[in-house]
């Protein structure tokens, strides 16, 4: 239950956020995001990525495939093969994503990459 | 589709050190506290990137996949984890692999018989979990709905 009160202290991101991350996708900046949900990013300031459920733990890996894509072939719908391999675009997943209230990022880390890269 | 090849091969390390855990009897969970970073080096790393968690059912000498996800891409780290897992359980004891295909990999499954014309067999030899099963040495691709399974004939 520890992982649930931890979900529960986490801010979860407003409609108006999830605005701005569309807008953020449409200029480009998926790789951006992508680094933030890794962690990568020096703006991730929330600690590690716990899930309350396995629902929200594949929304959020299929967000990070949904994001390598969009991030290499932007908007387009995919499939696209190159060298051999085929890659998805997943924006069924990311939706879910939104909906499960964007699990591995929180309001704290898209705030701290808008008041520093955006 | 059959591709025979002998005996088990520990594949290549890529640098990872796993951490073993036993989740129950023959339930075997591994999991990295590493990545790689920007520059391909490998860091310690607070949050779980990979992980494998895998049953040997001794009876049928079959491992089957019950989870894994990494997202660490084009690494071989998917390939080390299922190697690693066989080695975990003995690998004179795993006669085969098998597993569920996840999201991603029916994605691409569904793709090479569609779009490719591949064999149920041959698509799913083309998926990454179809070849982490394959590159250790264990071959023969098997599919039954969802299921991979690599290994002799039953």
């Amino acid at each position: 239950m520890a992982c649930t009160l931890d979900l529960d202290r986490r801010t979860k991101l407003s409609a108006s956020e999830k605005t701005t991350i569309l807008r953020l996708l449409e200029k480009g900046k998926a790789s951006d995001l992508l680094d933030l949900l890794l962690g990568d990013s020096p703006y991730h300031v929330t600690g590690e990525v716990e899930f309350a459920s396995n629902d929200e733990r594949d929304a959020y890996l299929m967000t990070i495939e949904h994001l390598r894509f969009v991030s290499k072939y932007g908007a387009q719908a995919g499939p696209i093969k190159e060298n051999g391999r085929v890659y998805f675009a997943y924006p069924d997943y990311f939706e879910r994503w939104f909906q499960l209230g964007t699990p591995g990022l929180t309001q704290e880390d898209l705030l701290s990459y808008l008041s520093g890269a955006a | 589709m059959s591709i025979r090849v002998s005996g088990f091969n520990p594949v290549s390390s890529t640098g990872l050190t796993y951490t073993p855990e036993s989740l129950g009897a023959n339930i075997l969970e591994l999991t990295p506290r590493q990545k790689f970073n920007a520059e391909g080096n490998i860091v310690p790393e607070m949050g779980i990137r990979s992980e494998i968690v895998s049953t040997f059912n001794p009876e049928k000498e079959d491992l089957f996949i019950n989870f894994y996800r990494t997202t660490e891409s084009g690494r071989g780290v998917g390939t080390e984890m299922i190697s690693n897992s066989i080695q975990g359980f003995g690998m004179q004891n795993v006669r085969s692999i098998s597993a569920e295909l996840g999201l991603t990999n029916k994605s691409v499954y569904e793709y090479n018989m569609s779009a490719e014309g591949m064999s149920p067999a041959q698509a799913a030899s083309n998926t990454s979990p179809g070849k982490s099963m394959i590159n250790p040495g264990y071959g023969q691709i098997e599919m039954n709905g969802l299921y991979i399974r690599s290994g002799p004939e039953n």
